[in-house]
C-alpha cells in the first residue's frame, strides 16, 4: 500500500477554521494535502490521486457516511473519519462501511498527525526471511546478523531476541511475550534472565545497540531511529 | 350504557325467546295430549257401546250407563239436540291420556283396547266440556241422521291407512278438536267413531299466557334493575376514587371494601398504584441525579475554563516569547474539560438510558492505540512517558465501543493527569485462555487503599464519586467501574509494582463470526 510519490491526503471538512488548521498541521508534518468543504466536491476528486481521506461526517449536502460508501465502492484507500458525535452507532456504522480509523473532536493536532502517520507508514523492509534496516541485516534463514557488512556472532537466544523485536519495529513488546518465545522454558524462565540477554545483545551490537530501547512497564522496542 | 340497563336488556333479550319457545312446546304437547285423550275416550266408550251401536245405529249413542263423576254428580247429560254428551276434562291435565294407574296395569307394547282396562270414569275423572260422539259405517256414512257429515280431512287421513285421524281448528268459542278412529272390528254401522270436542272458553291464564309471561319478564327485569343498584353505586364510587387518585399523582389508595369482584378491582388498582408510585420515584430520583450531575459538571467545567481564560490573558499580555509552562497548563485544562464532558455523556448513557448500550465487536488493540494517541500530547508536555503494547493479532471483545473507550480513556487520563512530571504510564494488552487483559500501570501517587475500596463498592453513585473526589479522579474511575460492571467485565484497581496504581480490566474475547448479542442492560 505504499503511496505513489504524487499522491496526497484529501481533507473533507466543512468548517473553515478547523479545515485551515488541519491542512496546516498536515503540511507542517510534511504531507501534501488538499481540502474540500463538502461531499459533492469530495466525490468529484480524482480518487486515484488520493493516498488517504480525512473525512468529516457532518457535511452539508452529501452526508459523510455516503461519501465513505462511495469511496469504499471504488477503492481500498485508507479513510480516517472525523466526528463531533461521540456516539457508538455512528462510529460502528463508519467502521462497518470501511473506515479504517476515527477521531472524535476535539483532538490535538499531534494526535491527528500520529493517526495519519500510522495509516501512511510505509511498510518497513521486512520480509519473511530477511530484515534490512540502515546497515543492519538479519538473515532469518541462515540466522546471521551483519552490521555494515560485518558479521556478528550471536547466541541462539540473542538472535531470536533481536529477530523478534526487529520484525516489529516501533512496537513495544511485552517482556512476557519475549520470554515465552525466546527463552528456553526448560532452563531459563525469569524476566531477569531476559534482561541479561538483552544487555549482552546490546554490547555485541555496539553502536547499533541503541536500537533496542527499554520501554517502562512493558519490555523492549526496536527503534529504527536508534540505528546509527 | 349503564350497568343496570345492560343487565335488564340482557335479561329481556334472553327470556323473551325462551318464553316463546316454552309456550310453543307446551301448546304442542297439549294438542297431542288432547288427541290421545279423545282416542282413549272413543276406545273406552266403544267397549260396551259396540253392542248398543250395532243394535240400534240410528239412535247411537244411547244414554250411556251412568258414569258418576268424582264429586257424585251425573257424569253425562243429554244435550239440547238430544244427542248424548259425555264429559271430559277441558285440557289434557294428564298428558298422554291414560292415568298413571292404567299405565301401570297395562303391559308394554299392547294396545289399550283390553278387557282389563280401567273404567271410563277413572280415565276421565273430572267434569269438563262435553264431547260429541258419532258412529259411521266403513263408507263414512252414519245411520244416525243427526250425525254430521264425516269431515273430509279426517276421511282422507283414514283412507290413507291411519288408524286414528285428528284435526283442530279455531272457532269463536275456542279450539275445536275432532278425532276419528277405526274400530278393530272394521265393519258394521259402527266401524268408525268420530269424537268432537267443541271449543270452550279457556281459563284466564291460558288466555293471557303471553301477557303473563311478559309480565313475569318485566317484573324480573325490575327486580334485576333494583338489585343492581348497589353494585352500580359501588362501581361509581370506585371510579370516583380512582379519578381523584389519578388527579393527585395517585397519592390516595382506593378504599372500596368488601369481598366481591369490585373489591378485587380496587385491590388491583391499589397494587398498580404502588408500582406507578415506585416508578415515579425512580424517575424523579434519576432526574434529580442528572440535574445535580449537570449542575456539578457545569461548575467543574467553569473552574478549568476560568484557569484557561487566565492563562490566555497572561499569554496575550506576555511580551516576547510565551511561557511554555503556561501553554502546557492551558492544554491540560482543555484536556480535562474534554474528559469531563465526555464523562457527562457516558454518565447520561449509564444512568438515564440504561438500555441503550450497543454491543458491537471492538478491536481492543485499535482502541488502546487511539486512547494512547489521545493522551500522548499531554504526557509529552508533562515529560511523562506514555507507552502501550498490543499483540500482533487483533484482540476483540463485544462491548459498547464508546463506553469501553471512555472507561479505558478515564484510566489513562487519571494516570497521566495525576502522574509525576517524569513518571511513566504503560497500557498493556494481552490475551490468554480466551480472555483479554488490559492493564494501565503507572508510577504516580496511587490511591489510598481505603479510598480504592470505597470506589469499588457497587452502590457508589456518580454524584458521591464527584463530591468525594472533587478533582474528577473519582468520577472517571466510577464510570470505568460502572462500564465494566454493565459489560460483565472485571475491573480491579490495586497498587502497582512501581508504587502507583494498576487498573486491570479483564473479560471474554469475542470470537469472530459470532455476531455480538445486540443490546446489553
Amino acid at each position: 500500500m505504499a503511496p505513489a510519490p504524487n499522491k496526497r491526503i484529501l481533507l473533507v471538512e466543512d468548517d473553515e477554521k478547523l479545515g485551515r488548521q488541519v491542512l496546516g498541521h498536515l503540511r507542517d508534518a510534511g504531507y501534501e494535502a488538499s481540502w474540500v468543504q463538502d461531499g459533492e466536491a469530495a466525490l468529484r476528486e480524482d480518487r486515484d490521486a488520493v493516498s488517504l481521506w480525512i473525512l468529516d461526517l457532518m457535511l452539508p449536502g452529501t452526508y459523510g457516511l455516503d461519501v465513505l460508501k462511495h469511496v469504499r465502492a471504488h477503492s481500498d484507500v485508507p479513510v480516517l473519519v472525523l466526528s463531533a458525535q461521540n456516539d457508538t452507532a455512528v462510529k460502528v456504522r463508519a467502521l462497518e462501511l470501511g473506515a479504517d480509523d476515527y477521531l472524535t473532536k476535539p483532538f490535538w493536532p499531534e494526535e491527528l498527525v500520529a493517526r495519519v502517520q500510522a495509516r501512511m507508514r510505509r511498510p518497513t523492509a521486512v520480509r519473511e526471511d530477511r530484515i534490512e534496516l540502515r546497515g543492519l541485516t538479519l538473515d532469518l534463514q541462515a540466522r546471521r546478523l551483519t552490521l555494515r557488512d560485518e558479521e556478528i556472532e550471536l547466541t541462539r537466544v540473542e538472535f531470536d531476541l533481536l529477530a523478534y523485536l526487529a520484525q516489529r519495529p516501533g512496537a513495544a513488546v511485552q517482556r512476557v511475550w519475549l520470554a515465552e518465545s525466546v527463552l528456553d522454558p526448560g532452563r531459563e524462565g525469569t524476566d531477569r534472565t531476559l534482561d541479561v540477554h538483552v544487555s549482552r545483545l546490546r554490547k555485541k551490537l555496539g553502536a547499533f545497540g541503541t536500537c533496542i530501547s527499554t520501554v517502562w512497564g512493558v519490555g523492549y522496542r526496536f527503534d529504527e531511529e536508534g540505528l546509527p | 350504557m349503564s350497568l343496570r340497563l345492560r343487565l335488564v336488556l340482557v335479561l329481556i333479550g334472553l327470556s323473551v325467546p325462551l318464553v316463546a319457545l316454552l309456550t310453543w312446546a307446551r301448546a304442542s304437547l297439549d294438542d297431542q295430549a288432547e288427541v290421545d285423550a279423545l282416542h282413549q275416550f272413543i276406545n273406552g266408550r266403544m267397549v260396551e257401546g259396540r253392542a248398543q251401536c250395532e243394535a240400534d245405529p240410528e239412535n247411537f249413542p244411547h244414554p250411556p250407563r251412568h258414569l258418576p263423576p268424582r264429586d257424585g254428580s251425573p257424569g253425562g247429560r243429554r244435550g239440547p239436540g238430544g244427542e248424548f254428551r259425555e264429559q271430559r276434562p277441558p285440557g289434557p291435565r294428564t298428558p298422554g291420556g291414560p292415568g298413571p294407574r292404567e299405565r301401570e296395569a297395562r303391559p308394554r307394547g299392547e294396545r289399550p283396547f283390553r278387557e282389563d282396562r280401567p273404567p271410563l270414569d277413572e280415565l276421565l275423572p273430572e267434569p269438563g266440556p262435553r264431547i260429541d260422539l258419532f258412529a259411521y259405517g266403513p263408507d263414512f256414512v252414519s245411520e244416525n241422521r243427526r250425525a254430521p257429515r264425516f269431515p273430509p280431512t279426517l276421511r282422507a287421513q283414514l283412507e290413507a291407512g291411519e288408524e286414528v285421524a285428528d284435526e283442530k281448528f279455531g272457532s269463536p268459542r275456542g279450539q275445536v278438536v275432532r278425532v276419528a278412529a277405526r274400530m278393530p272390528w272394521g265393519e258394521g254401522p259402527c266401524a268408525i267413531v268420530l269424537a268432537i270436542r267443541p271449543g270452550f272458553e279457556p281459563g284466564w291464564f291460558a288466555r293471557h299466557q303471553w301477557t303473563s309471561a311478559l309480565a313475569l319478564v318485566f317484573g324480573l327485569s325490575a327486580v334485576v334493575f333494583l338489585a343492581a343498584g348497589p353494585i352500580a353505586a359501588r362501581v361509581r364510587r370506585l371510579t370516583a376514587e380512582v379519578q381523584r387518585s389519578a388527579a393527585d399523582r395517585y397519592a390516595e389508595p382506593a378504599t372500596v371494601t368488601g369481598r366481591d369482584e369490585i373489591t378485587q378491582l380496587a385491590r388491583a388498582f391499589n397494587e398498580a398504584r404502588e408500582q406507578l408510585r415506585d416508578q415515579f420515584e425512580t424517575v424523579e430520583d434519576r432526574e434529580r441525579a442528572l440535574r445535580e450531575f449537570v449542575g456539578n459538571t457545569t461548575h467543574d467545567v467553569m473552574i478549568p475554563m476560568t484557569v484557561l481564560q487566565g492563562h490566555l490573558a497572561a499569554l496575550r499580555d506576555a511580551s516576547g516569547r510565551p511561557d511554555p509552562a503556561l501553554l502546557h497548563d492551558a492544554m491540560e485544562e482543555v484536556q480535562y474539560m474534554t474528559s469531563l464532558l465526555q464523562n457527562l455523556g457516558a454518565t447520561a448513557k449509564l444512568e438515564v438510558g440504561e438500555r441503550s448500550l450497543e454491543r458491537t465487536e471492538v478491536d481492543l488493540g485499535a482502541l488502546v492505540g487511539r486512547v494512547a494517541s489521545r493522551h500522548a500530547p499531554l504526557a509529552r508536555q508533562k515529560g511523562l512517558g506514555l507507552e502501550f503494547s498490543v499483540p500482533d493479532d487483533p484482540v476483540r471483545t463485544a462491548a459498547d465501543l464508546t463506553l469501553l473507550e471512555q472507561a479505558v480513556s478515564n484510566l489513562v487520563h487519571n494516570a497521566v493527569r495525576y502522574g509525576h512530571a517524569d513518571g511513566h504510564v504503560a497500557i498493556l494488552l494481552d490475551e490468554r485462555h480466551g480472555r483479554f487483559r488490559l492493564r494501565v500501570v503507572d508510577d504516580g501517587p496511587g490511591i489510598e487503599p481505603a479510598q480504592l475500596e470505597r470506589l469499588q463498592r457497587r452502590a457508589y453513585r456518580g454524584g458521591e464519586a464527584r463530591t468525594r473526589y472533587p478533582e474528577g479522579q473519582g468520577l472517571g474511575l466510577h464510570i470505568a467501574l460502572e462500564v465494566a460492571r454493565r459489560h460483565g467485565l472485571e475491573l480491579v484497581l490495586q497498587a502497582s509494582e512501581y508504587g502507583g496504581l494498576e487498573a486491570r480490566l479483564e473479560g471474554p474475547l469475542h470470537e469472530q463470526g459470532h455476531p455480538p448479542e445486540g443490546r446489553i442492560s
